[in-house]
């Protein structure tokens, strides 16, 4: 708006200002033209005028008209009025004394009288501008006549319009600029935030499946790929939850139809052995046991999941393995397989005792139980760079490739009957892996199936041992 | 989005506001009441006949030194009066003051005529000029009164004649004074040299400029034309036969006197002296010429005259001319209903002096109706006054059909011209009540051209730069309507079709 308003009001500066320069320029060329007359005039030498009016017409493309005091044209260049008398408001005000006037006539528009319309026509063609400009031809102070320019202001007139034309396409750029900004706004800016609006709606309506599309590469194509990395992450951790909960309440009920089975069996036999009968009660309470490891196991993760505090303190983790070691020998030897350890080092971490103490137990657990008879387990502890490197490797059944990126997931089981048989609650390892990253450590496994497994815990060294 | 268009519209709707606000431009309307000023009111003024006043020129005198070497001026204001030339004023003038022709000898030379016509001068003096003291002190006389003469304006050539004739110098011919002699000493040390350079075979030619007089074309008038001659072995008369056969430069207003295929019997004409004491050039012309004379419509005057008047006005000391067809002299010719006899056939330049022409240009409309400068042969009287070009443009009104016409009723007459006078280089022209209502009916267009059919005639003639109009005597508005006679008009060079530019 400010801009078609200034783009206005320079076309009317512009305009002003060639009309005036122009005025003053063709008013100059009638003023000298009538002093310059005058004698002639006097003189009656019309050859003279004829002459030198001829020539400024030809050199400017204009008209010139001498007028005497009756207003009767007595030279023109066109040599069409001669005789005629002839009247403009301009010639009016210089015989009522002005010094000099001009006026600006469209020649396709002009009213008046039909002789002046035909100097204008006759001249410069319909529907030109023409500049008419009035001088005195004074001889001793007195008026003897006027002189008549005519001059042509098309070629003024049209420069304008030129001028007016290339500001009225700027604007239409400009607008077209406008409303194409208008549009890529739209698209950028207005439509990625609705789309992320529809998008959080979707979400908070339970729908986690909501995504929004991302265009391009700006801070809204950003945002929107966080919104979706997040709403993946949702619905990842709502599918796991369910998940959970299903094997969770899965992993409950074997236990607790077993138990019911039993016990129906001895409430509805009356004539029962005290052998069976003990032996069910033993069944029973095995399935108790289990029931017992299972929620404490899923007690221990829940703790984890809901922010679990570290009681942290410096440990030497080689003692700490050496000791779990020691914890499980009679196990091992019970299964028959050799189980040794070596932790020449001493290697501080920062950690929970507890806690690194269940990772030990388990990961050990595992390989003794995963391993038939004869089979070895061989633990170290050594030092690689700023961590601590624990290792635990088995001659055991080992793991299917296709099963390892999965025996870190809650419940997951290789073998569930060999899982079951064992006493194991498919819960270590993810109990496991969520103590080593509480500890900022990390936990890998390798195996090959039938030649055994190897499980490597890193943990960081303590800094303050270092640094002392 | 509708937002947007709605912002583009009410954008556009501003621009196409603007756009047409400045579109309109300066344009400045003629406002409140204009009218026309209006002239004062004028006493009746019956103009009757013809009158010239107030015809001042300032003309410059010469004078030789006593030595001939060089020239002196004296400004004197002259007035020709009515019927009469500026030059022939001038050259009474010089004459009046005797000592202003040579300031040594002051004798009674008087002048016998002045031929202005055409832009030439023949100034004929009394036989007086013959008692110059030295052949020097006669051409003193002679280019004081050619340089006085060529400094008026118009005047492009000066022929003195004494007791008309060439008088010569050397027994060769001066010819026409075209330019102004700075010295008669020099003038005259030339003139020997080619005079001696003569005597001698195969010398270069001499180069002459002569007047040669061409019947008009309408007939009735002898117009004089200037032609610079290139002669060899002293044979004037032969070129100057060549020149009249050649015709007039401008057809238009003349024709030749001697048709192509008629030739001199005698090779070189010569000058035979009289028992009179009379010299006689006898031109013997092949039978053909009488052929011509009986069925070309030329008369016989006018070939007498264009040879006699061509030949006295240039050859040296010649007193007449003796024209034979086939060995037989003209002895007789009719100038209308006067008849011309000639004793021994001998005419001379008096015998044909006064139809001497002028020739006048007259503004008139072609057959493509454009105002059209025509030269035309008239009196050398009438050329110069502006009543009887008038008269002879009134001739032409209403000539429908021919080739140059007026635009005015046929019932318009030479006495509906009530009377001229020239005032200060004003005509006041005063027209009858029957010019004024033939006018009438005019378009704007013939209105237009008919009154600067006039103006441009008038405005021609020297000492006239505008014309005015009356009707009976009293200021009249128009003719009919649209040109304004109540201011002197001046003439309009541009109104006229290309000049057909006279000699
Ligand atoms: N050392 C190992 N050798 C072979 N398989 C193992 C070993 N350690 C773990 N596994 C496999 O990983 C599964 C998950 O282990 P875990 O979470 O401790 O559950 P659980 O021991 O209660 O079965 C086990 O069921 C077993 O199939
Ligand atoms: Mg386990």
């Amino acid at each position: 708006m400010a801009f078609s308003v200034i783009g206005f009001s320079l076309i009317q500066l512009v305009g002003e200002y060639l009309f005036t320069q122009r005025s003053r320029d063709d008013q100059r060329i009638a003023d000298s033209l009538a002093e310059s007359f005058s004698d002639y005039l006097v003189a009656f030498d019309a050859g003279s005028m004829y002459e030198s009016a001829l020539e400024t017409a030809r050199e400017q493309q204009s008209r010139v008209l001498v007028l005497d005091a009756l207003c009767v044209v007595q030279v023109d260049t066109a040599s069409e009025l001669n005789g005629q008398r002839f009247i403009t408001s301009e010639i009016d005000g210089v015989l009522k004394g002005s010094a000099g006037a001009h006026g600006f006539y469209d020649a396709g528009r002009a009213s008046g009288n039909f002789w002046f319309r035909a100097v204008l026509n006759g001249f410069s063609g319909a529907n030109a501008m023409t500049g008419v400009f009035a001088s005195p031809i004074q001889s001793g102070g007195e008026l003897v006549g006027v002189l008549v320019y005519i001059s042509q202001v098309q070629e003024i007139y049209e420069s304008l319009r030129d001028l007016q034309i290339r500001i009225l396409s700027w604007m239409a750029i400009v607008l077209a600029a406008v409303l194409v900004v208008d549009l890529l706004v739209l698209r950028t800016i207005t439509r990625p935030i609705g789309e992320l609006n529809e998008g959080i709606s979707r979400m908070s309506k339970g729908d986690l499946s909501a995504r929004v599309r991302v265009r391009g590469n700006n801070e809204f194509a950003g945002l929107a790929r966080a919104f979706n990395s997040m709403s993946e992450r949702l619905e990842q951790l709502d599918n796991s939850r369910s998940q959970f909960v299903s094997n969770a309440s899965h992993e409950l009920k074997t236990p607790l139809s077993t138990m019911k089975i039993l016990i129906e069996t001895l409430m509805y036999q009356d004539p029962m052995d005290p052998a069976i009968t003990k032996e069910f009660l033993t069944d029973v309470n095995k399935e108790i046991d289990r029931l017992n490891r299972i929620v404490s196991d899923l007690l221990t993760l829940v703790n984890i999941d809901s922010g679990v505090k570290l009681n942290a303190a410096e440990l030497d983790i080689g003692s700490l393995v050496s000791e779990q070691v020691k914890r499980l020998s009679p196990l091992a030897r019970e299964n028959g397989i050799e189980l040794d350890c070596v932790a020449k080092e001493t290697l501080e971490v920062n950690g929970d005792q507890l806690k690194l103490q269940q990772v030990v137990y388990n990961i050990i657990d595992n390989a003794i139980k995963y391993t038939p008879r004869g089979g070895e387990v061989h633990c170290s502890v050594i030092r690689s760079g700023r961590k601590a490197v624990i290792r635990v490797s088995d001659t055991g059944v080992g793991i299917p490739q296709e099963d390892l990126p999965h025996i870190f997931d809650r419940f997951y089981r290789v073998d569930k009957a060999r899982s079951r048989e064992t006493g194991g609650t498919g819960l270590g390892l993810s109990i496991v892996k969520q103590f080593v990253l509480l500890h900022g450590g990390t936990i890998d496994a390798k195996s090959a199936p039938g030649k055994g497994s190897t499980f490597i815990i890193e943990l960081p060294l303590a800094e303050k041992k270092r640094d002392g | 989005m509708r937002k947007a268009l709605s912002f583009v519209a009410l954008m556009l709707a501003l621009v196409l506001t603007l756009s047409g606000c400045v579109l309109r431009g300066p344009e400045t309307e003629a406002a409140g009441e204009i009218s026309l000023p209006e002239p004062d009111s004028e006493p009746e003024n019956m103009i009757l006949g013809e009158s010239i006043s107030g015809n001042l020129r300032e003309v410059a005198l010469y004078r030789a030194a006593a030595d001939f070497s060089s020239f002196s001026t004296v400004n004197q204001n002259l007035r020709a009066e009515v019927g009469q030339s500026l030059p022939e004023a001038a050259v009474e003038a010089l004459l009046a003051s005797g000592d202003a022709v040579n300031a040594q000898e002051a004798y009674d030379v008087k002048l016998l005529g002045c031929e202005y016509a055409c832009g030439t001068a023949t100034v004929n003096l009394s036989i007086d000029a013959r008692n110059a003291s030295s052949p020097q002190a006669l051409l003193a006389l002679e280019a004081a009164i050619g340089n006085t003469l060529l400094g008026i304006k118009g005047v492009r050539g000066v022929n003195v004649l004494i007791a008309g004739m060439s008088e010569g110098c050397f027994q060769l011919p001066v010819g026409v004074q075209t330019g102004i002699v700075p010295s008669v000493t020099a003038a005259y040390a030339q003139l020997q040299a080619e005079s001696d350079r003569l005597s001698q075979s195969d010398a270069a030619p001499i180069e002459r400029t002569a007047m040669l007089y061409f019947p008009s074309e309408g007939g009735g008038w002898l117009v004089p034309e200037l032609r610079v001659l290139s002669v060899s072995g002293g044979a004037f008369a032969p070129a100057l036969i060549d020149a009249l056969k050649a015709g007039p430069r401008d057809e238009s207003s003349a024709i030749a006197s001697i048709p192509e295929g008629v030739e001199l019997l005698e090779e070189g004409p010569t000058v035979e002296t009289l028992a009179t004491g009379e010299r006689v050039l006898t031109l013997n012309f092949s039978p053909a010429l009488a052929n011509y004379l009986a069925f070309s419509g030329l008369e016989v005057w006018e070939l007498a005259g264009s040879i006699t008047l061509t030949m006295t006005s240039f050859l040296p000391e010649l007193d007449g001319v003796r024209v034979m067809v086939n060995g037989e002299p003209i002895t007789m010719c009719a100038i209308g209903d006067t008849l011309l006899q000639f004793p021994d056939g001998m005419m001379r330049r008096r015998d044909f002096a006064d139809r001497v022409g002028s020739v006048a240009t007259l503004f008139l409309l072609d057959g493509a109706d454009r105002l059209t400068p025509v030269e035309r042969a008239v009196s050398m009287r009438s050329a110069l006054s502006p009543k009887s070009l008038l008269t002879e443009l009134l001739s032409y009104a209403g000539a429908e059909g021919a080739a140059y016409r007026l635009p005015l009723s046929v019932n318009v007459y030479a006495e509906d011209l009530l009377g001229v006078q020239v005032v200060g280089g004003i005509a006041r022209v005063n027209l009858s009540a029957n010019f004024y209502r033939s006018c009438q009916r005019l378009s704007p267009r013939a209105e237009r051209d008919l009154v600067y059919a006039m103006v441009n005639t008038l405005c021609a003639l020297d000492g006239i730069r505008a014309v005015r109009f009356y009707v009976e005597g009293r200021a009249a508005d128009t003719l009919a309507g649209s040109v304004y006679l109540r201011s002197p008009l001046l003439p309009s060079p541009g109104l006229v079709a290309e000049a057909t530019a006279a000699p």
